[in-house]
């Protein structure tokens, strides 16, 4: 009898342990799979997904290391993708249409509104000195080369290389390089002069507010001006705030891991990058209303001096006030032949 | 047409001056950039020397290192 028992119960334990994991297996397979589940039970996308995950929520994966350059220790920079986005992608967008935007403005403002006639009389006024016309074209001399440089660093290798071939494009661009970083020098010069030369004739009041609700004379009716409209002045002060920003990323770039590590570096070019499209497209204005877009103020820069009757159709309350300190409006211009 | 003449030349004499401080100043790009995590192999088999001051003589090249030298370039080429 016990040994018929214990037959039995060995029997029972036997059956137990081989059909239960059967009739479980069974069961699970009959059970309806979930949308993207493994029938092993594991995920084999998850060790991407959390690659991805800890690229989205890490600027810089680090290990660690010993030796004293902890830059080594750098195995993946995450944030440089963003970067590489913005360098590649969205900076050549933004230079073009800043740029060319401004380029199409005023050709339409050209041909619709055509040039701003201004008087003409026998007299001269003396405009600029001599160092404030040195400080000028120095500065401008340089932006000129920094802007084109500038731009040969975003659109050179997509649009001048195919037309000069690699090895013409790689020389120019060096030499590009070369004079981008070395006339950057003059130009931040010429940026604190103009600063030390202009500052005080260029202090927002209450007539450059006058004088933008009247659009500087465009939109009818006389706008009074000192030294420097109201235009002008946002000019000068876009020169002033720009440039010493192009002047501090510029120096942060040229000294590697001296003000910045590498994702203040990323950061600095996509500042110097944007500023300076901006900057590229301001000029462009400037260089508008300098030129063609009114008429008789080349002369201003050119020979230093411009016709009295310009000077009192856009700059009036200055004219005054160098009548007043020379003692009368005789001494102050000479008498010239009308051109 | 002088002065801006004059702020040409004085753009490109300061110019000057910056490049001539600069290469003093600045390291080169491979230098700057550089990490002190670089394998070099033993010394008298490369370029640093037996001394380690990157000037190695002939008199550091024995049977020896020179055997080594070779050991590692059939290596790296079998690689």
């Amino acid at each position: 009898m016990r040994s018929g028992l214990k037959l039995l119960s060995t029997l029972l334990v036997a059956v137990t342990l081989v059909a239960g994991p059967v009739a479980v297996g069974v069961a699970l397979a009959q059970e309806p799979m979930q949308a993207g589940q493994n029938p092993t039970g594991q995920d084999p996308t998850a060790d991407a997904v959390n690659e991805e995950l800890l690229f989205k929520h890490e600027s810089t994966i680090r290990g660690v290391v010993s030796i004293p350059d902890k830059r080594a220790g750098n195995l993946i920079q995450p944030q440089g993708r963003e970067y590489r986005a913005f360098h590649e992608r969205w900076l050549p967008w933004i230079a073009a249409v800043v740029i060319l935007g401004m380029i199409v403005v005023l050709a339409a403002f050209l041909l619709i509104k055509g040039r701003m006639k201004s008087p003409r009389s026998a007299e001269k006024i003396k405009r600029y000195n001599v160092l404030e016309r040195f400080t000028h074209w120095m500065t401008a001399a340089c932006f000129i080369v920094l802007a084109l440089s500038g731009l040969n660093y975003i659109f050179g290798k997509r649009l001048l290389m195919p037309l000069i071939g690699p090895d013409a494009f790689g020389t120019a661009s060096q030499l590009a390089k070369y004079s981008h970083v070395y006339l950057a020098w003059p130009f931040m010069l010429g940026i604190l002069l103009m600063l030390a030369l202009w500052v005080k004739d260029n202090i927002p009041n209450r007539v450059d507010w006058a004088w933008l609700k009247a659009g500087g004379g465009v939109l009818g009716g006389h706008a009074h001006a000192g030294r420097f409209n109201a235009g002008q002045k946002v000019i000068f002060w876009m020169v002033i705030g720009f440039g010493l920003a192009m002047g501090f990323t510029g120096i942060a770039l040229l000294f590697p891991f001296t003000l910045a590590g590498i994702h203040g570096m990323q950061l600095m070019q996509v500042v110097h990058a944007s500023i300076g499209a901006l900057f590229i497209a301001g000029i462009i204005l400037h260089i508008y209303t300098g030129t063609v877009g009114i008429e008789g103020s080349f002369a201003a820069m050119g020979k230093g001096e411009v016709d009295l009757a310009w000077a009192r159709a856009h700059h009036d309350l200055w004219v005054e006030e160098q009548q007043a300190k020379a003692a009368g409006g005789a001494h102050l211009g000479h008498p010239q032949p009308a051109e | 047409m002088k002065p801006f003449v004059v702020a040409v030349v004085a753009a490109v004499a300061i110019a000057l001056g910056a490049s001539v401080l600069l290469g003093a100043v600045q390291e080169l790009a491979y230098q700057k950039f550089q990490t002190s995590a670089v394998r070099l192999s033993s010394p008298g088999t490369n370029l640093v020397g037996l001394k380690w001051n990157g000037d190695p003589t002939p008199a550091d090249i024995t049977e020896m290192t020179r055997d080594k030298a070779e050991e590692e370039r059939l290596d790296a080429k079998g690689s």
